[in-house]
């Protein structure tokens, strides 16, 4: 078997492209993921106005809010807000406390789905949004603590795309 | 450039998006060597010029913006392949690789040693697309990646080997059965 020699490969090595222009468009999704990512307390561009963002502020509480409600009162009323602090230095309180804020998640998602059955015309678009990207932080958070996390991974990426996918009609 | 750059760094997302159409070429000839598929490359210039935007502030000028936005797309590219070993590991085939997938987009003026970097085991073609093409030191890729000196080392010269064997038989000799 013959073999290049070495100088040979170095050389045309050298002559590859320097520069690739990718083959669809990717600044709407890169643009789009900044933009969500400011809306998520990353830096902020500018362009976006100080009443929208007020607006979803409140909207977001208003969310919180009303979820940490219907969790508590319709759900089970021992059931601590989800937004309370880990008090306890012991290790079964994160997962206490994560267990108390999915319960409340769920609950806010079922609240939106009643209400679409209710009403078929009901807007869900920015529910579901928001409920995706809980899930995409909340596996972010999971890789933080071990890279190696394979299901992680596995839903990270298929939250991500669903995001994206959505971004994109 | 420079005053796109200045506008950017205040936080001006049309000014980023003119950053972006400059650098996004280099990026993605990066990307594409280093993930050996069209679809993952998008992914990593996806989250590559996230990191550089969130990043851009701390911007100084001490390098040229390619130097430095090339230094966050290799610290991306790593952390992308850390987070996703062993869960998906990829080797592409020689006969149907990323060149094929970009067949009409993109022809390089050296389609066979494309063809044959895409070809190695993900590893070994990361740590020599780091060497061979991106310049950097055997100590640098061993710091990057957390690998000893000598790993890298027998990695870059591996795929080296193989490359030899595989242009050689492409460019002297009908393809080996």
């Amino acid at each position: 078997m013959s073999q290049l020699n070495d100088e040979h490969l170095s050389e045309r090595l050298r002559t590859l492209d320097r520069e690739v222009q990718p083959p669809r468009d990717l600044w709407p999704v890169i643009g789009g993921a900044i933009r969500a990512n400011a809306r998520l307390g990353g830096m902020e561009p500018r362009g976006i106005s100080t009443l929208r963002r007020r607006l979803t502020q409140i909207a977001a509480g208003m969310l919180l809010f009303v979820a940490g409600w219907f969790a508590s009162t319709h759900l089970d009323r021992a059931v601590a807000p989800p937004w309370a602090p880990i008090q306890r230095a012991d290790p079964i309180a994160g997962a206490v406390a994560i267990q108390q804020a999915g319960t409340a998640y769920v609950a806010a998602v079922a609240q939106v789905r009643a209400q679409k059955e209710q009403v078929a015309s009901w807007p869900v678009a920015q529910a579901h949004d928001v409920a995706v990207a809980a899930i995409q932080g909340a596996v972010w958070e999971l890789l933080q603590m071990d890279p190696h996390d394979a299901t992680a991974t596995t839903i990270f990426e298929i939250a991500k795309k669903a995001r994206q996918e959505r971004m994109k009609k | 450039m420079k005053a796109a750059l200045a506008r950017a760094q205040a936080g001006d997302l049309d000014a980023f998006e003119m950053v972006y159409r400059v650098t996004v070429g280099q990026v993605f000839a990066f990307s594409l060597r280093w993930e050996g598929s069209r679809g993952r490359a998008e992914d990593l210039v996806q989250d590559i010029f996230v990191r550089v935007w969130r990043a851009l502030p701390s911007f100084r000028g001490q390098s040229t913006l390619a130097t430095w936005i090339h230094a966050i797309a290799v610290r991306t590219a790593i952390d992308r392949a850390r987070a996703q070993r062993p869960a998906q590991h990829h080797e592409l085939q020689f006969e149907s690789g990323i060149l094929d997938e970009l067949a009409g987009v993109w022809t390089p003026p050296n389609l066979d040693v494309e063809r044959a970097i895409a070809s190695l085991p993900d590893r070994m073609r990361q740590m020599f697309v780091l060497h061979a093409i991106e310049g950097h030191s055997m100590r640098d890729i061993a710091e990057l990646t957390g690998v000893a000196v000598g790993t890298a080392q027998s990695q870059v010269f591996r795929a080296r080997e193989k490359l030899r064997v595989i242009l050689g038989a492409t460019v002297h000799e009908p393809v080996e059965r």
